[in-house]
Formats: structure tokens, sequence, C-alpha cells
């Protein structure tokens, strides 16, 4: 046994360091990454599908409450409100993801990843952006209740008042504090992606 | 450093490093998909780390220390999640084509010998990985933290046990050929 370069210890039998080197690990082939691209996408999709069909579903539940109560003569200003909030909330979220289609089988891995990485920045946009065109219209309801209750409770609807505003603060910090760095990392990890060697 | 700045110089990264970088992530995980998910995870982690690199270890030591670490990360998230690692076998991976019969026999003992790694414990691995990619006692002790002295030791037997593994299982599969 002799010593090597920089006195690390090595033998001049010993030839595992230029085997190692040897081997050149190939790249995965360009057809396995447009599959594993398009499982993703694929799934990215089910996922904004599925969430948008709560969304949808939850929004219809609360404009038939709205309706109900507009026709039924309670509080028939409350009704509007929430009508207007919530169906502006339910047309918003359908504008935005109109355009979702699903991807071409035969595309390429560029078409599959720029597909994927648009993905990635409209929900980032859109997640961004939720204290606005989601919480400030759904909040609005909340509040007129809050003005309604004024003349019942006095300064103890500050109570309800305020726990409704802890949540919709809550709700933004898990979409833009959480949810938003989350999307950026898996972009940015899609964008890191398929270097060639 | 702008965002263009930072995209070239990581993509300046990725490419003058990407073949030790994949046989770094081969050294860490057995399965391909893991390895290319491996191999992603020390892309975004160069990504996010590049602007806190002030040059005050050389670019080499940085890459690998960043690179480790990830790897390091990886493998306990996927512990974590019950994706054990599978019995280490010699796996045989798409490599540049042998064009002559003499590095078939190469091939087959550079395949022992990743498999003799991969069954190394962590800190062995990092060690022997990093000595095989041509780093210095001091570069290899600057990014384990082991002194250069522990480092040296490490290797002697780190390497002779793998000298005895590769014979061994070269001495098995002739067993098995005769």
């Amino acid at each position: 046994m002799s010593n090597t370069r920089d006195g690390l210890p090595g033998s001049h039998e010993d030839d595992l360091a230029r085997l190692w080197q040897g081997h050149t690990v190939a790249a995965p082939d360009q057809e396995r990454l447009a599959r594993t691209l398009m499982v993703q996408t694929w799934r990215f999709d089910r996922k904004i599908v599925r969430r948008n069909f709560r969304e949808y579903a939850a929004g219809i539940v609360l404009l038939v409450v709205y309706a109900g109560q507009i026709a039924l003569g309670y509080d028939r200003v409350g009704g509007a409100i929430g009508f207007v909030s919530v169906g502006f909330v339910v047309a918003y979220v359908w504008w935005t993801h109109r355009s979702l289609e699903p991807l071409d089988p035969a595309a390429d891995l560029a078409a599959y990843r720029a597909a994927l990485l648009r993905r990635f920045d409209d929900q980032i946009h859109l997640l961004r952006t939720v204290p606005y065109w989601y919480l400030l219209p759904l909040f609005v309801p909340c509040l007129w209740q809050s003005v309604r209750m004024w003349d019942q409770l006095r300064w103890r609807v500050l109570v309800p008042g305020g726990l409704f505003l802890a949540f919709f603060v809550f709700v933004g910090w898990l979409n833009v504090g959480r949810a938003v760095p989350a999307l950026r990392a898996a972009r940015a990890k899609v964008e890191a992606m398929f270097t060639e060697e | 450093m702008n965002k263009a700045d930072r995209r070239q110089a990581h993509e300046d990264l990725l490419q003058r490093y990407v073949t030790p970088l994949r046989r770094l992530a081969w050294s860490y995980e057995i399965d391909p998909a893991a390895r290319e998910d491996l191999f992603q995870e020390i892309a975004m982690a160069l990504w996010t780390a590049l602007p806190r690199f002030r040059g005050e270890s050389s670019e080499r030591t940085w890459v690998y220390r960043v690179a480790h670490n990830t790897a390091i990360s990886f493998a306990a998230q996927r512990r974590r999640r019950g994706q054990r690692e599978q019995p280490v076998e010699p796996v045989h991976e798409p490599a540049v084509p042998a064009p002559q019969e003499g590095h078939a026999i190469d091939e087959q003992r550079r395949m022992h010998l990743w498999a003799a790694v991969q069954a190394l414990p962590v800190t062995d691995r990092q060690v022997i990985v990093l000595h095989f990619e041509g780093l210095s006692a001091q570069e290899i002790e600057a990014i384990t933290g082991l002194t250069a002295g522990a480092v040296a030791t490490r290797l002697t037997r780190i390497r002779q046990k793998l000298a005895a593994r590769v014979r061994g299982a070269e001495a098995a599969r002739e067993e098995r050929g005769a």
C-alpha cells in the first residue's frame, strides 16, 4: 500500500477510482422523461379539477341558500350581497380555468414541460391573488351580518367579527404563505429538470 | 445576482457537474426514478443556494457539499415515507456503449463496484465517492466535517472493503460461469 495524491492512502494495483470515473451514467431517455412529465401534468390537472369541483359544489349550495333567502324575504339585502359575492368567486374560478385542456398525448418533452410550467404559473398567480378575488368578496357577507347584529350585540359583535377575520387571515396565509412557495419550489424543480449531458 | 445571471450560472454549473452529480445520485439511489428525482432535488438545491455562494470555498467543494447534504436529506425523507432502499444487487444501467470486448469485463467490475459502494454506510459512501471524483483530503474534510486524518484512515478501510467485495463478486460470477 502506498500513498497517492494529496497524501491519501491508495494502492497502485487498485483501479477502483478509474472504474468509477469511467462510468458515464446516461441521462434518462427522452421518451421516459416525456412520460414522467405527462403523468405529472395529468396529476396536476386532476388536483386542479378536484379542487375546482369542491369550490363549485360549495358555491352552488351557498347560491341556493342566498337565492332562498331573497325569495323568502328574509334579509333580502344580505341575500343579494351573498349571492353576488359567491357568484363572483364561482365565476372567477370558472373563468380562470376555462382554457384548461388535456394535453395532446403525442406532444413532445418540450411541450409537456412548457405546459406544466404554464400551469404552475397560472396556479401561483391564482393563489397569490386569493385575498382579492376569494377572501375579500366572501368577507363582505360576513361583514354585513356583523352590521346587522349591531343593534342586538353592540360591541360584542366584534367577537364573531374578529373570529371571521382571523379565519380569513388564516386561509389567506395558507394560500399565499404556504401553497405559493410550495408551488414555486415545484416549478423550479421542473424548470431545472432534464439537463442534458 | 439578477435572475438572468443566476439562471446562466445555474445552467453552467449543471453542465460542468452533470456527470459527477449523476454518479453521486447513482451512489445514493438504486431505483432509477428515485435517482432522477434526487438529481432534480440537487439541481433545485444548487439553484436555491446559488445566491449565497460567496467563493469562500472552491466551487467544486461547494457543489459537492450541497449535493451530498441534499442526497442525505432525500434518503432520510424516503425512509420516513417508508420507501426503503431495495436490496443491493448489481443493476445494469444504460451506460455509454463499450466499443471493445475488454470493456465488457470492465463494465461487469464497475457494476460490482457500484453495488459495493451503494452497500456502504452513508459517511463511508460520501468519503469514497468524493475520493473517486478526485477531491483532495482537505476538500473532503471541508465537505464532510471529518478531519483529514480520519478521511485517510477511513479511505484505507473502505478501499480494502470495496476491493474485497469486487473480487468476491467476480469470483462468485466465475464460479457460476464454470
